[in-house]
């Protein structure tokens, strides 16, 4: 549907269409390009994040290059990363599996099943599962140490998932567990229900299995929707902090060992005071999640 | 309106959210307007005090004697604002940004204390002129002519900022560090009668016993249990047992005491060598052979999960402050016996530790704690003065602190009997060396915890933490404060002691004071901001500190 | 899929799934279990229901959070209202006309899909405070809707790009100016994906967490997110209590959704293959 041209010499009868943008332009302006730009202006400065101010060049860049903190905290950054694509597989597995059930009713009936629990409130989520992890109280140990997986891995009775530094990697990859995001799920099944029932016909006849029309028929189809999902998980991991604030507290638990760089920056702003080092974090941070959407862009080909 | 009313009936949901979203905002506006002191036809004058105090029945105290000083003046309404000790920091620091900040806050909390330190000089309301005049709270009592500052047990130290020179905070209370244990549980593998005392006096013995009681209960089981806040409080108390003797050679400035600054500096120039000195070492191993006899991750684990452990009879000791004493009291009661004992300390006769023992530390320098101070941006700092007073006379303090089962900060003041085990004790030893330097506290909570669940050795330890030691420090004016040092210490020394001879109003003080005490204020201000004047924005902070008290006079 | 399938991969796609929402619902079955514990009770029998339910560990919740829950509520309603209004006023813009320099205002919004909102949050803060918007859940509620329009704006604009312009035409004939040709034609015509919109938004704003910790001073000002994290910071905890108010908490989405999940399953379909 093209849109209809609007020209300078029309814009005598069409520039309350202006107008109708202001609103939304008006608090684009105000609480995201303004800061943006402070920000990066602020990023030159030794900050307190209050009314003192020193112009320091680019000290926070040469600061941050040389800081071994912020060094680690991208590396656990892409540890993350790199499981959260294996805690995509679920919810695909999951679609696909929704998607092959042969009854409508029963099809529909699953998927408001699996809707139910994105009711739970997200801060409750994370509080229970911080519960989970409780090396005494938690289900966690409880699970696992009548499994002998604890003895076997040399964890001992009780391992503090949260609390000891070499555990809190593991215990954010299992955060989550079975890792099935409803909205990711949901978004699947749209890509699987425009595939015609002829292609799976065709795939019967030439005798595909159930394994081969996944990865022949299914999942090439559903290659849009994996890349929605994966900006969507890119823009997560990177960002998100709050889930590690609240289950490791803001120093990213013992030896830092979930400092991410979201949080690191938090710390800098809010505990240290040091703002301007923490707008300087800030757009480090968003040249990096630029330079992974665009490989997504580029490199995650889609055939349409 | 009709079709509206249509529409929406065709839609259930919508109309239920349209109720709750209503009758939400008819409590978001209640909430508002009582916020801002309007309720019924009168209205008041609302003010806020924030503080991190969750234990069980410090609100209900607090709120008692707000109600009591409601009664005196109708027209106020205190409100508490409590926030959890984890982010109680990052709160206040965002207040204080904001300028939202409530008009009385509890200090000392978290940051370091140079944030601290910044935090008065900027943000909060010098009580100087206020300390020397007698608690008008005080009529009809036996304090009624002392001042302010001399009603308090320490002077009102607790509420001296040092470095500033300054009151700045009306403590409320005292604390003292004790370790708690389950008698009952002790009792089964240390026969009293046998040993003489009911609990090890000795950390060998202590050592001996934590065998004793893991052999006993065995797995599931630790001797003591521990949090990264119960740690926080047994490194003092060890810290400074096995490095009192270094007292004489940190103390570069011989005011008496070591500062972070006199303790860091030499750490980070390397004249005081973490590898070489064998106290310091010492120090960490003993806590590290602490952290075996503690709950894994202990360092990690909350306040709360130490104290579900003590109190489920899964750990035998705990160590905290008096301030725990009644909600572990009470929690414990029909469980187990629950008794009150000291640290035990090496004695001079074991074999790696002995020879670097001192003795205890010293609670004589025991400070007024649950300090408040008040905030500059509060409409109504005189009311919140007003308040301040109220809580700290004779008749309330003592009556606020027997409710919260805490040492009263007021020196008439009598504590509740069962409060005896935390008498403050006098004899002992002064803190030396602290481990902490500005910038550095990030680092050390991440490389200790490592250490003591025995990661890695002592020498990598010290090397990981040393290296953010160079990091940070220069960033922190810590080579300027030792070049500085030598050049200022004269005139800081001088100040200081005029200072301290007019308040404590020595004999011939008038004699040495020239010019009127703004002047002199402005002249130890002076004095700082020569000592820092590399830290620009530093500088920005004590001059203005400085104005401000000018302009107040 | 025309052959008929054999029982055996019936019953392992089955099971598949009911493993699977076993475990999403186990913190349903936790958070409903230790709801009705004492202390007592929970610390010897953590995992199974114990008797005597202590109901009164749902009243003390309630008092707790109830007002979290109002403030969640308008803090989140107000949010996504604001969000969505603006949205479909420009979105209307973008998707019908070519104006001069839409196309570069268009690029700058789209640009913001990708700026991390975390990367701001320094300056934010300081821009909320010049603006006195700290402790306010309108401040919060404004910052929310700025940040989440763009996502409704970007849906939006495909939606009524693809509308067929025989409906405006109609409208303008009849002298419809613009708002009305928005409340006339794009409402109506883009209601499912417009009600998808508001439930993901509401959902968003309803779990908001980092701003409103940072901004909110009062505890009667608290959203849920914020004051359950204040909760768990107390010392001692009833853990009965504290359960049964992450169930309370759960309860509006669960009404919200009853009504509305139909809607939400077809709009996120459609949203994302418009998108």
């Amino acid at each position: 549907m093209p849109r209809e041209v609007v020209r300078f010499r029309h814009l005598k009868s069409y520039w309350p269409l202006y107008l109708l943008l202001v609103p939304s332009l008006a608090l684009i302006a105000a609480f995201m390009y303004f800061p943006a730009f402070s920000g990066i202006y602020y990023s030159f400065f030794r900050w307190d994040g209050d009314e003192l101010a020193t112009f320091i060049g680019l000290e926070n860049f040469h600061r941050a290059f040389g800081d071994p903190r912020l060094g680690y905290s991208f590396i656990v950054v892409g540890i993350l990363f790199v499981a959260n694509l294996f805690k995509m597989i679920p919810s695909i597995v999951t679609a696909v599996v929704i998607h092959r059930i042969t009854s409508d009713r029963l099809r529909y009936v699953y998927r408001l099943l699996f809707v139910v629990p994105m009711v739970i409130p997200w801060m409750v989520v994370v509080l229970i599962w911080k519960f989970f992890y409780d090396p005494i109280l938690g289900l966690l140990n409880a699970v696992l140490r009548p499994l002998g997986v604890l003895d076997l891995l040399g964890l001992g009775p009780f391992p503090a998932w949260l609390g000891e530094a070499r555990l809190i990697i593991p215990a954010l990859i299992i955060w989550g567990f079975p890792w099935i995001g409803i909205i990711g799920v949901l978004i699947y099944l749209s890509g699987l229900e425009k595939i015609p029932s002829s292609v799976y016909e065709c795939a019967e006849l030439d005798g595909v299995g159930w394994l081969g029309k996944f990865f022949y028929i299914e999942l090439p189809l559903i290659a849009t929707q994996v890349r929605i999902n994966l900006v969507l998980m890119i823009i997560g991991v990177l960002q998100g902090f709050d889930m590690i604030l609240v289950l490791l507290g803001a120093e990213g638990g013992p030896e830092g060992a979930g400092l991410v760089p979201g949080l690191y920056m938090y710390y800098a702003a809010f505990i240290e005071r040091r703002a301007g080092y923490a707008c300087a974090i800030g757009i480090l941070l968003f040249f990096v999640i630029v330079i992974l959407t665009y490989i997504n862009n580029k490199y995650v080909r889609v055939e349409t | 309106m009709g079709q509206v009313w249509i529409t929406l009936r065709k839609y259930p949901a919508l109309l239920l959210l349209v109720a709750v979203y209503v009758i939400s905002s008819a409590v978001v506006f209640a909430n508002h307007m009582r916020g801002r002191g309007r309720v019924g036809e009168r209205e008041k004058t609302v003010l806020r005090i924030a503080h991190w105090q969750l234990e069980p029945g410090i609100r209900e105290a607090l709120d008692w004697v707000i109600g009591e000083y409601q009664e005196l003046h109708p027209d106020v309404e205190i409100r508490q604002i409590l926030i959890p000790e984890e982010g109680y920091f990052r709160w206040v620091n965002t207040q204080l940004i904001g300028r939202t900040a409530p008009d009385m806050i509890e200090c000392g909390l978290g940051g370091s204390p140079e944030l601290w330190r910044m935090f008065y000089a900027r943000y909060f309301l010098p009580l100087d002129e206020y300390v020397d005049e007698p608690n008008p709270y005080n009529q009809g009592t036996v304090l009624e002519d002392v001042s302010w500052r001399e009603t308090y047990f320490d002077d009102m130290l607790g509420g001296y900022e040092e470095t500033l020179q300054t009151y700045f905070r009306v403590p409320l209370s005292a604390f003292t560090l004790r370790l708690y244990y389950n008698a009952d549980m002790v009792g089964e593998v240390w026969d009293e009668d046998e040993r003489g005392t009911p609990f090890p006096r000795t950390y060998e013995e202590f050592v001996e016993l934590c065998e004793l009681l893991q052999e006993q209960q065995g797995e599931g089981f630790v001797p003591i249990s521990g949090s990264s806040y119960s740690f926080d409080r047994i490194i003092h108390v060890y810290r400074t047992a096995l490095t009192a003797g270094y007292h004489d050679r940190l103390d570069t400035d011989y005011d008496g005491t070591v500062s972070r600054l006199e303790s860091a500096a030499p750490l980070f120039s390397g004249r005081l060598d973490m590898r070489e000195e064998g106290a310091i070492r010492a120090t960490f191993e003993l806590l590290r052979e602490i952290a075996e006899y503690s709950p894994p991750g202990a360092t990690a684990m909350g306040r709360d999960e130490a104290d579900f452990l003590f109190l489920q009879e899964r750990a035998a000791m705990m160590p905290t402050g008096s301030w725990d004493y009644s909600s572990l009291m009470e929690r414990a009661e029909g469980q187990f016996t629950l008794a009150v004992a000291e640290m035990p300390l090496p004695s001079p006769d074991h074999p790696r530790y002995g020879p670097y023992v001192t003795g205890p530390p010293t609670e004589a320098h025991t400070q007024g704690a649950f300090p408040f101070a008040i905030t500059r941006t509060s409409p109504n700092a005189d009311i919140a003065l007003d308040f301040l007073q109220f809580a700290s006379s004779l008749k309330y303090n003592e009556a606020l602190n027997e409710q919260m089962f805490w040492l009263p900060a007021i020196g008439e003041a009598q504590p509740r009997e069962e409060l005896e085990p935390f008498t403050p004790r006098v004899e002992g030893y002064a803190q030396t060396v602290e481990f902490e330097a500005p910038g550095t506290a990030m680092s050390f909570r991440h490389t200790l915890p490592v250490f003591l669940a025995g990661t890695h050795d002592y020498e990598t330890f010290v090397d990981r933490y040393m290296a953010s030691f160079r990091r940070e420090l220069p960033d922190q004016g810590v080579p300027e404060h030792i070049r500085d040092m030598n050049r200022t210490l004269d005139q800081q020394k001088r100040y200081g002691s005029i200072r301290r001879a007019a308040i404590s109003g020595a004999a011939g003080a008038d004699a040495i004071l020239t010019g009127d005490p703004a002047e002199q204020h402005m002249r130890i201000m002076e004095a700082y901001v020569g000592q820092r004047a590399s830290r620009d924005h530093e500088v920005h902070t004590w001059v203005e500190h400085a104005r401000y008290y000018h302009e107040q006079r | 899929m025309s052959r008929p399938e054999s029982p055996i991969a019936r019953v392992l796609k089955h099971s598949y799934l009911w493993v699977m929402l076993a475990l999403t619902f186990l913190p349903f079955y936790i958070m409903l279990v230790i709801s009705f514990k004492t202390n007592t009770q929970f610390y010897r029998q953590p995992w199974t229901l114990t008797f005597p339910l202590h109901f009164e560990n749902w009243a003390i919740a309630w008092e707790t959070v109830s007002v979290y829950i109002a403030n969640s509520v308008f803090l989140a309603v107000t949010a996504t209202l604001i969000s969505l209004v603006i949205a479909i006023l420009a979105a209307y813009v973008f998707g019908r006309f070519k104006i001069p320099f839409g196309d570069f205002i268009w690029a700058a919004i789209l640009l913001l899909l990708l700026m991390p909102g975390v990367a701001n949050l320094v300056p934010l803060f300081r821009v909320m405070t010049e603006l006195r918007l700290l402790n306010s859940l309108i401040g919060l509620a404004l910052v929310g809707a700025a940040g989440g329009q763009i996502i409704c704006l970007y849906v939006l604009r495909n939606f009524i790009e693809d509308m067929p312009r025989e409906f405006f035409e109609c409208a303008r004939i009849d002298g419809a100016s613009h708002l009305q040709q928005i409340v006339h034609v794009v409402i109506p015509q883009c209601g499912g994906i417009i009600s998808t919109l508001a439930i993901l938004r509401f959902v968003g704003e309803w779990n908001s967490f980092i701003l409103p910790l940072i901004t909110l001073r009062d505890p009667d000002k608290l959203p849920l997110a914020v004051g359950l994290f204040r909760l768990q910071g107390a010392y001692v905890k009833q853990w009965g209590p504290l359960m049964a108010a992450y169930f309370i908490s759960a309860i509006p989405l669960v009404i919200l959704f009853a009504f509305t999940m139909r809607f939400f399953i077809r709009g996120i379909g459609e949203g994302a293959i418009k998108g």
